[in-house]
């Protein structure tokens, strides 16, 4: 098992020339996955824009780097030239202070509406008796930069039946017909990037499993491949093929509740439960493999923490022949329903052209038609010793891409069953040991069920790494769900926002926690408005 | 998909109607047998070395030092079960599964298998669809409540060992009793008897001393460190 | 003597918690679920303490709540869903219950003008709370309706013709043999005007937080909720009397319109748990298509009975 190496090529430029660089390597052919900024102290604000050239040539990545001045950071923004670096350089703006010139819509995302107020201006000063923050509402109304047409607008959330988790879309509606919308994150910030530094890399893995739910191995995966990277070792083969397995497991029941989700947002309840109902046959596997239903908690660094025995893949091989009858049996209830296939079809179209030039990553892309996922492109685990393929769809609509889902249910299915053959008979060694990691730095990708996932962790030698930066699907596709509502039905949105399927708590990654009562947040500043 | 096909798939979820439902009640369905739940510590094995409170990473266990004694106990609320501490304890004092603790639950439990039966090994009860009936169940669940009652019962479980007092000046050590004699017998089992019964007396006047007087009389007890490795 | 037709509302009341208790049954079951009981065990008491039906359980629940009225609201916010209470009441007594009603030669209009006012008044109660999710849902309501009654008036219209009366007393019969066209035409425009599955549009939760009823609670949801019940009856009874009904008397008269009720009933129920929601523009679109071709049909069928042959 040869794993391709992955080709990291960091570069260090000038901030003047950062925009001819970026069109250059734009040219070539790459994505643009990110940019991230970390404050360097002295050494001023690192600012990192990493591009992938996987699609074309395996395991290929190119990191630009530039220093900032730490009193006056400014740099020029290249969402001009790519709309890939839209979303990122907003985060730049809000966490960092760095005045980005030349961005076309530079509002806030994540932090709440009046923050200047909260931290620039006057600091909220404690009650002498009760130790609590005046929670009085301002005297000046909130400044609300969001919307500014003059139509009727629509919100959707904080908390919206369309949305499970918390976040703000706003919609100015014309006769039901989405003129402009605009989306405000920050409801689940957890701080959980700021919080890694400060932990050694053993509870760091425990930490990235609960920045999402639902995709919680791929989030542990991810850390602790970048870990094992660093420290150059090599995960037994068992190790690699019972990650594949979770990871797919995983997937399953992802899609599975995603689809299911489709359905209930257009009305189709009957589909929902009748998902859930086939995914609580998964959950079983899960608990039995991991122990728990959700965080799974079974990757360790080096390898698995505990052993797949022989009677647990085949408890999972006999759920797998469950599912094989009943879960194509659902996906023809599904299909065979002509009023939810009208709902879905010529509904948000993602055009090829577009999808690329915006950088639309997991289903949303092979919805449309595009060949991206990392599994094949730059492979992890065991996925190179498993037979499969990319599943891509050509209808570019919300249709295609609950099709997506749907086959690579089945095609996630196909590989967990070559996985548990496999496992019965790999040599039982679990986990490598992870001794000494030295300085250095490394990214690693996965393919989480929304798409790829990246984490960046810089190590300084001691037991905390120096900053770790993550990047899930969703920070790209909400971006590019937000433009497919622009000009749809009203009645369509949900539809939308289901099949592209946004997980903010994984965008957001931070919790308030309220200790002792002591660090009391205005929950209030937090709502966009009152 | 042709109109037959259709016609089909409706019929399939028109028949939903006549099978039994799939919605079990809490606790009824499937658990498998390593489902993680909250720590139990078996308190004639823990000797409180700390080693949990260490590698916890959602700091729910709490070692705290008071007068001559050491309390160890973990928070249920802010357990992440995730079973690290059960991974590094030396003593295998932790345990993370559902399994009942007294005789009665044990029997109980029996009982439980077989009604039900078990699949493999993997999981421990399946009552899926038998639940109108098994009052054997309900009473169950109602033991789960009593021994992890969350709301009058603190779900931790503290354990209270005796601190270790410095046998030269009397001060108070940051270790117990029970682990210093845990290690002493865990160094000497590996020892010949005629070589332990040397080794013995040194080694417990080493262990007993506060670290300052070590350092004092360390020469002249002849206890270097070095001698035990 | 008092006419026995007084006890009509209490008759609809009772039926229609059975009815919507069904329905919700039914689409529990298609969904492999448990859905509410009937009666609960004992031991059950530490999950569920309702022994009666659950959607009077509900309506009791309701009424026991604090009923809070917006600020922006306007006082037809609280005329809306009392005043749409009394026509659903007033349209029980026209519709025989087992062949029991008032009945005068206009019957079938005056029915017309009470379920028709009675949407009203509930769009009416609505928009005044000035929630823009309300005033979705009334704009939504009010297309539907616009769509939907033509096959609902064409289709008793045309067993007026056949039998030359506008008295329902007069033209009840198992008419689904004489005209099945009008049958089709005015089942498929009661299911629309209970926002059954494909046409839940005006209360779509997922899209417009229940559109017209976003901001009753309490006791005034109370009241929207037993004229919603009540509604359920008068429709499935008013298409059992036009298009199901034995002539008969005494006990037998209740046999078969009961078995009628549940009859189609079920058939509501099926329907409401197998389809997703149409779209506002597709909805209408559909009804003017089919339910209207289908009343045309109907009211061609009539007259070729009536006048030509």
């Amino acid at each position: 098992m040869s794993k391709p190496h992955l080709n990291l090529i960091i570069r260090e430029i000038k901030a003047d020339t950062l925009g001819e660089e970026v069109s250059d390597l734009l040219e070539k052919g790459a994505r643009m996955i990110y940019t991230s900024g970390v404050d360097m102290g002295v050494r001023g604000i690192q600012v990192n824009y990493y591009f992938c050239f996987d699609h074309h040539e395996p395991s290929q990545h190119t990191i630009l780097r530039t220093y900032l001045d730490r009193k006056n950071p400014v740099i020029h923004s290249v969402t001009p030239v790519t709309s890939q670096a839209d979303w990122s350089e907003r985060e730049l703006i809000e966490f960092l202070g760095i005045t980005v010139e030349g961005h076309p819509n530079p509002t806030h995302l994540w932090l709440p509406l009046d923050w200047k107020e909260i931290y620039t201006g006057e600091k909220p000063v404690a009650h002498p008796d009760t130790e609590r923050i005046n929670t009085a509402p301002p005297v000046k109304p909130l400044k609300d930069n969001i919307v500014t047409l003059p139509l009727t607008t629509i919100p959707y959330g904080p908390y919206h039946p369309a949305f499970i988790e918390s976040n703000y879309l706003k919609m100015s509606v014309e006769d039901e017909v989405v003129r402009k919308a605009d989306l405000k994150l920050g409801f689940n910030h957890r701080g959980i990037i700021k919080l890694m530094e400060r932990r050694d890399y053993y509870k760091d893995l425990f930490l990235a499993e609960r920045v999402c739910g639902i995709c919680n191995t791929h989030h542990s995966l991810s850390f602790a491949m970048s870990v094992e990277d660093l420290a150059a070792v090599e995960v037994p083969q068992k190790a690699q093929m019972a990650r594949t397995l979770l990871c797919e497991m995983e997937r399953i029941q992802s899609h599975l509740l995603s689809i299911g989700l489709i359905g209930d947002l257009t009305g189709f309840r009957t589909m929902l439960m009748h998902a859930i109902r086939i995914r609580e046959e998964m959950q079983d596997c899960l608990e039995v493999v991991s122990g728990q239903r959700v965080t799974h908690g079974l990757i360790a660094l080096g390898g698995i923490r505990r052993d797949i025995t022989e009677n647990q893949t085949d408890f999972i091989l006999s759920k797998l022949k469950i599912m094989k009858k009943s879960v194509p049996q659902f996906f023809d209830q599904c299909q065979s329903n002509d009023v939810l296939m009208g709902r879905l079809k010529d509904v948000g179209i993602l055009k090829r052209e577009n999808a690329l030039k915006s950088g639309a990553i997991g289903p949303v892309a092979r919805g449309s038609g595009l060949r991206i996922d990392v599994r094949k492109n730059s492979p992890f685990a065991a996925y190179e010793d498993v037979d499969w393929d990319i599943v891509t769809e050509n209808g570019c609509d919300c249709l295609a891409r609950i099709k997506v889902k749907m086959r690579e249910t089945l095609m996630s299915m196909h590989i967990c069953e070559q996985c548990c053959d496999k496992i019965k008979i790999a040599p039982s060694s679990l986990a490598a040991k992870v001794n000494e990691l030295p300085c250095g730095e490394t990214i690693s990708r996965s393919e989480a069920p929304r798409g790829e996932l990246l984490y960046h962790v810089v190590s300084n030698g001691t037991n905390t790494p120096a900053f770790v930066r993550i990047r899930v699907p969703t920070f790209i596709n909400a971006r590019i769900m937000l433009e497919l509502i622009h000009g749809c039905w009203l009645a369509d949105v949900p539809a939308i926002i289901s099949s592209v399927d946004p997980c903010y708590s994984c965008t957001d990654r931070v919790t308030i926690f309220k200790g002792k009562e002591q660090s009391i947040v205005d929950m209030r500043s937090l709502g966009g408005r009152r | 998909m042709n109109t037959i096909g259709k016609f089909k798939a409706f019929g399939e979820l028109i028949t939903n109607v006549f099978r039994n439902p799939v919605t079990v009640r809490e606790t009824f369905g499937f658990v498998a047998k390593n489902f993680r739940w909250m720590p139990r510590r078996d308190a004639d094995k823990c000797t409180g070395c700390g080693a949990c409170n260490e590698r916890c990473s959602s700091g729910a266990t709490n070692i705290t030092d008071i007068g001559t004694e050491r309390t160890i106990s973990i928070d249920g609320l802010r357990c992440i079960f995730c079973g690290r501490c059960a991974d590094v304890c030396p003593e295998h004092a932790l345990e993370l599964t559902i399994e009942p603790d007294t005789e009665e639950e044990k029997k109980f439990r029996s009982e439980l298998l077989k009604t039900t039966g078990d699949v493999g090994d993997t999981c421990v009860r399946s009552l899926r669809g038998s639940d109108e009936d098994s009052e054997v169940s309900f009473k169950y669940t109602e033991q789960i409540n009593v021994s992890y009652g969350s709301e009058e019962k603190n779900p931790a479980i503290d354990t209270t060992l005796k601190l270790q007092r410095c046998t030269v000046c009397g001060e108070v050590m940051p270790v117990t009793e029970k682990h210093l004699n845990v290690i002493m017998e865990r160094v000497l089992k590996n020892l010949k008897p005629e070589t332990a019964a040397i080794v013995k007396k040194d080694m417990e006047l080493y262990l007993t001393t506060c670290i300052s007087c070590r350092r004092m009389h360390s020469l002249e007890w002849n206890t270097h460190p070095r001698k035990f490795t | 003597m008092i006419d026995a037709a007084w006890l009509n509302p209490v008759i609809a009341f009772s039926i229609g918690i059975l009815l919507s208790f069904k329905l919700r049954k039914i689409s529990a079951r298609v969904q492999s679920r448990r859905g509410p009981l009937i009666w609960l065990p004992d031991r059950w008491h530490d999950i569920n303490r309702s022994k009666v039906l659950q959607p009077l359980y509900d309506i009791i629940k309701l009424f026991s709540k604090q009923t809070i009225i917006p600020s922006t609201a306007t006082p037809f916010f609280i005329a809306g869903p009392i005043l749409a209470l009394m026509c659903a009441v007033l349209a029980t007594l026209f519709v025989p219950v087992a062949g029991i009603s008032f009945d005068y030669s206009f019957s079938l209009v005056v029915l017309f003008y009470l379920l028709m006012g009675e949407i009203l008044f509930i769009i009416m109660g609505g928009i005044s709370s000035a929630s823009l999710f309300s005033a979705i849902g009334g704009v939504r309501e009010i297309d539907l309706m616009l769509a939907n009654e033509i096959p609902f008036i064409l289709g008793t219209f045309a067993l007026a013709i056949t039998f030359d009366t506008l008295s329902i007393q007069q033209m009840m019969g198992f008419n689904i043999l004489i005209n099945p066209f009008a049958a089709l035409a005015v089942l498929l425009s009661i299911i629309v005007k209970l926002h059954i599955k494909p046409f839940d549009i005006p209360e779509a939760d997922t899209e417009i937080v229940n559109g017209l009823t976003t901001e009753y609670g309490g006791k005034l949801l109370g009241v929207l909720e037993t004229a919603r019940i009540i509604m359920v009856f008068v429709l499935i009874a008013l298409f059992v009397d036009l298009f199901l009904w034995i002539p008969s008397s005494g006990a037998l008269a209740w046999v078969i319109f009961l078995a009628g009720v549940i009859a189609t009933g079920v058939l509501i129920g099926f329907m409401n748990s197998l389809f997703a929601r149409f779209r506002i523009d597709q909805a209408t679109r559909w009804l003017f298509k089919i339910p209207l071709l289908v009343s045309v049909l109907a009211i061609g069928w009539a007259v070729l009975w009536r006048y030509v042959l």
